[in-house]
């Protein structure tokens, strides 16, 4: 998306002076931000900079110290993280984090649980109804576990698949929640030139479905790559923002995350 | 039909006469426990084996079922069965209440819980005398003798709870499976396995361990209710954290998420013991023994292990 369309549209995610403390450390300090929808948005920052608590701040897996989270006009204060999901938000997690001992296609499944509404008792009586929504759940995770290119593992256990593999699980099952919004915590760590080739043509592919994305990586060439723009933090702080290819330029961004070199 | 399924169903069918080849009342009520106790551990492993929730309050309301239901009877000559169902209903109430503030904390600290949840239900049990009866409730009518066509049914006989209590175990599985076997299990499973990704992945983690706990309270609060009428006298002693302690070795020692590990489980530490006189006397050995080799050697418990050795025998092991 140009800066252009990203103005004339409403932010489907925008933050207010977030700000998040841990004792005396400001992890995030009066940010603000906005992602559009349709948009692929970057944050990039050296360690330690803020970017995976911005996550969890959005996400109200830690309370905000100050400030507002907006998604889709609405504040997510006070909000659980499995409400979060609900509104449309989902979160992929730095390492593959997985339920270990659980099939591929359950592992989907679950992911589908926050939109299916069989209740325990639908599970004891079993009504027509029930099994419908079995079906259309397994079709669901049949189409994702195609997407993901992890046809013929539907039996195995999650922890079985490789690095890789556990990775475009973990990204089958968040997509399974149906969100409007899909946070990418390091999608390509760990990955070898060209895992992390097939991981990007997914995401393209997410956003070309009209998802918006905001991953967050280390790897500066791929996120120039694939990102419509990028904000940079630094101690918690916003550094910059913007297209890109300036980024990139900006010698602060150069000093603080490159090493000035 | 599959080899499998005609063992299974020669097995079901010996079970089924015992009654009819057992004279002894003596070896029909050993039966009837270990029953008892495969619904309390098949109950416990719905919220241990499927949720993660290691609970040392099951018995607890084991005992606050047969409690209620007695009470009810004994106090308020309310009938048998809309005081066992009364009696089940006041448990889950009560589970639910505890389970609301106790679920909300995690690991050890969950445990510690309801093991201090255990023993202050024995304690009241046991100095509410008024209520309860103290040591001992007792006068706890027998069910009734019913005809039905012009014969004459004893439903107070040990016969009559052997198979009362068969179908209580067989249904309970039945309840089990198809929760197992559903979005709710599923959630359950994603709890066990991972708190923070299952709610990271739009899972309400609180409700759905209130709904395992309730879920598995309710079961044993039912059993509760027919044990007290069986036994006729009831005891605090039921409810204490020892037999909660109890059922839970006996389902690490059976094997979780298994039917073979609910029956395996009660029966070598429940049965065997009662029926081995040197294992008896040495209980407290005997369970500790038993426990001992099976967290070194099979960690997946007795039916886990049984499943590990092939393919062909895990398809054997329901």
């Amino acid at each position: 998306m140009d800066s252009m369309n990203s103005s004339q549209s409403n932010p489907i995610l925008r933050t207010e002076n977030l700000s998040v403390q841990f004792g005396a450390l400001m992890a995030v300090g009066q940010l603000d931000f906005q992602i559009y929808p349709g948009e692929l948005f970057g944050l990039i920052g050296p360690n330690g900079a803020g970017k995976t608590t911005v996550f969890n701040a959005i996400t109200s897996t830690v309370p905000l110290s100050g400030g507002d989270i907006f998604f889709k006009g609405k504040s997510l204060h006070s909000l659980k993280p499995h409400q979060v999901v609900k509104r449309g938000i989902v979160r992929m997690f730095q390492s593959a984090t997985i339920f270990p001992k659980i099939p591929v296609m359950i592992h989907i499944m679950n992911g589908l649980s926050c939109r299916t509404k069989s209740s325990v008792w639908n599970s004891i009586i079993r009504p027509p109804s029930f099994h419908k929504e079995e079906q259309t759940s397994r079709q669901r995770a049949r189409e994702l576990i195609q997407f993901t290119a992890l046809e013929g593992f539907e039996d195995h256990a999650a922890e079985s698949l490789s690095w890789a593999q556990q990775k475009r699980l973990m990204l089958a099952t968040a997509l399974a929640t149906d969100p409007k919004l899909i946070l990418l915590d390091e999608p390509f760590a760990g990955m070898n030139s060209d895992e992390i080739a097939e991981m990007i043509a997914l995401i393209q592919a997410i956003c070309q479905d009209g998802m918006t994305v905001f991953v967050i990586d280390h790897n500066m060439k791929v996120m120039q790559r694939i990102c419509d723009r990028i904000l940079v933090l630094n101690f918690g702080q916003k550094l910059t923002e913007g297209l890109p290819e300036k980024v990139a330029q900006d010698p602060r961004v150069i000093e603080a995350y490159l090493g000035g070199d | 039909m599959h080899p499998r399924f005609i063992v299974y169903f020669l097995i079901g069918l010996a079970v089924v006469l015992v009654p009819v080849f057992v004279q002894s009342n003596y070896w029909i009520y050993m039966f009837t426990m270990v029953g008892i106790f495969m619904v309390l551990v098949s109950s416990l492993d719905l919220a241990y084996g499927h949720t993660g929730l290691v609970s040392l309050a099951h018995a607890a309301f084991f005992g606050i079922g047969a409690y209620s239901s007695a009470i009810l009877q004994v106090k308020l000559a309310v009938p048998i069965l809309p005081a066992l169902l009364l009696g089940t209903l006041i448990t889950a109430i009560i589970a639910a209440a505890i389970g609301w503030p106790m679920l909300r904390i995690r690991g050890p600290y969950f445990v510690l819980g309801t093991l201090a949840i255990g023993i202050a239900i024995e304690i009241i049990i046991h100095n509410w005398d008024g209520l309860t009866g103290g040591v001992s409730l007792s006068g706890i009518p027998m069910f009734p003798e019913v005809t039905i066509f012009g014969t004459t049914f004893d439903l107070s006989s040990k016969r009559f709870f052997y198979y009362l209590v068969l179908a209580v175990l067989v249904v309970t599985q039945i309840l089990i499976r198809r929760i197992v076997n559903s979005r709710t299990g599923r959630t359950f499973a994603s709890i066990r396995e991972n708190e923070d990704l299952a709610a990271a992945l739009g899972m309400n983690v609180s409700g759905y361990k209130l709904i395992s706990f309730v879920a598995a309270s309710t079961i044993a609060a039912f059993m509760g209710g027919i044990y007290a009428n069986y036994m006729g006298a009831i005891e605090p002693e039921i409810a204490g954290s020892h037999m909660s302690f109890n059922l839970l070795v006996m389902i690490v020692v059976g094997g979780t998420r298994s039917i073979a590990g609910a029956v395996i489980g009660p029966l070598l530490l429940w049965f065997v013991p009662e029926f081995l006189e040197a294992a008896q006397i040495y209980r407290p050995l005997f369970f500790g023994a038993i426990l001992i080799i099976v967290i070194i050697f099979m960690p997946t418990g007795i039916a886990g292990k049984l499943r590990s050795l092939h393919p062909r025998m895990a398809k054997w092991i329901p």
